[in-house]
């Protein structure tokens, strides 16, 4: 159906030490070693979302004060739930991101706080970023915000099926039928265009 | 597009990270945060054993190691970094600190509080640059910063007033119906009304008394009509 992405074997088994560590001991070594690895992850998934980078870098960083807060009141969920220290940070991210929408709109619902975080506006990437990126960005930005999360997710940020299903509230099943849909509908809008050519139209 | 094309695309978002000064200085916060002065807690020594040798063989070996030195040099900048001011290396995470406090603070008297603790901050960090000549571009960003976080605890204290005036419509209305009953001490305000009122209008003042001091050098009384403020708050 789709290429398998590369995998990342040294960190999820890095992941795991890191979990098994925050969990058993509150190891803050562990923590900060966490932060070195998924900081930007986190960051580019909260960006995605809000298309701001001050605010997303706000935002990762609460993310990981929050992630300690749960370390250290025993809460870090257990791997069966999370697969990984990544799924957990993910979750309390795209929490906050909900937060950071409902401060605005009170009264937003859960599904409505989504809506507008899907009000995502590339514009705001700086001009650092290449015409390519910013190309990919524009027709990531005319996905439904699903199809977008889970796109970042899988092929930008590269996490398991196993790690998005919690992070999303869905099942394995359900998270490979919405990715093979976001491809789809990815793949539409790309259409007329192919990957040399837009590089020497713009360039 | 070719789907291995399209994939390619998505990869390159990669490029996207974080400042990297920002990533730097946040994780001094985070550190100070996290350690919150005390010394970074030693694991029992079996604990240690067990998590270094699955660790050792890993290709992240070098980089924890790294990361140890880090966290073990970063204990002694977290007591540091709370007093740090405006030209300290560690003055930046301060900031980041309080940006993430405002940040996930939800509601808008929490919010009201960290910016007088805030406002604390800029008064402390101006009682440490009062003796030095050469700081008076600091001097004034502490200035406008202290007007910004008073301004925005008034404007914050001021949306709690809608509560006040649904009280105070309704003690109207019993107001009302005494007069009905040819009562003719329909003027005389309700206690809790008058509470509510000053006590709104005192925390103005009160940070307006504070305002006026910072501006004419009494930084320590400033601080104490803060934390007067602070007490009206709650």
């Amino acid at each position: 159906m789709t290429a398998k992405p590369q995998t990342d074997k040294s960190s999820n088994k890095s992941d795991r030490n890191i979990f098994l560590s925050l969990k058993k001991y509150q190891d803050k070594e562990a923590f900060m070693q966490a932060y070195d690895l998924y900081f930007d992850q986190i960051f580019r998934f909260i960006f995605f979302k809000i298309g701001n980078r001050e605010d997303a870098q706000d935002l990762a960083s609460a993310t990981f004060l929050r992630c300690w807060g749960y370390v250290q009141e025993g809460k870090l969920k257990s791997e069966q739930e999370y697969k990984s220290l990544r799924s957990f940070l993910y979750k309390i991210a795209r929490n906050l991101t909900i937060d950071y929408y409902r401060q605005a709109r009170p009264q937003a619902s859960l599904e409505e706080a989504e809506e507008i975080a899907a009000d995502f506006n590339p514009g705001l990437i700086e001009a650092e970023t290449s015409i390519e990126v910013e190309f990919i960005t524009a027709k990531l930005k005319e996905l439904k915000s699903e199809y977008r999360n889970i796109l970042v997710l899988k092929y930008v940020n590269d996490l398991t099926i196993s790690e998005i299903a919690p992070i999303l509230g869905k099942t394995k099943g359900n998270v490979r039928v919405t990715l093979y849909r976001a491809l789809e509908a990815l793949k539409n809008l790309t259409r007329d265009h192919d990957g040399e050519g837009i590089t020497k139209t713009i360039k | 597009m070719t789907e291995k094309e399209l994939l390619k695309q998505l990869n390159k978002l990669r490029t996207i990270n974080a400042e990297a000064d920002f990533k730097a200085a946040n994780r001094q916060m985070l550190l100070a945060q996290i350690t919150q002065g005390e010394e970074v807690k030693s694991l029992g020594y079996l604990a240690q054993l067990n998590i270094f040798m699955s660790r050792l063989f890993q290709p992240y070996a070098i980089a924890i190691m790294i990361a140890l030195f880090f966290v073990a040099s970063g204990a002694y900048g977290l007591t540091i970094s709370r007093q740090a001011k405006p030209g300290d290396s560690l003055y930046l995470a301060k900031k980041l600190s309080e940006r993430t406090k405002m940040l996930v603070a939800f509601d808008e008297k929490t919010k009201a509080r960290l910016n007088l603790e805030f406002a604390s901050n800029r008064v402390l960090e101006m009682n440490l640059l009062k003796q030095d000549n050469n700081q008076s571009s600091a001097k004034e960003t502490l200035k406008n910063d202290f007007k910004n976080e008073i301004n925005q605890a008034k404007s914050r204290l001021a949306k709690n007033q809608p509560e006040a005036k649904s009280d105070k419509t309704n003690d109207f209305k019993t107001a009302g119906s005494v007069k009905d009953n040819d009562h003719i001490d329909v003027a005389v305000p309700d206690k809790k009304v008058a509470t509510t009122t000053n006590q709104g209008a005192g925390i103005g003042e009160v940070l307006e008394e504070a305002q006026k001091l910072f501006d004419t050098g009494a930084y320590d009384q400033a601080a104490d009509k803060l934390n007067e403020a602070n007490k009206l708050v709650k």
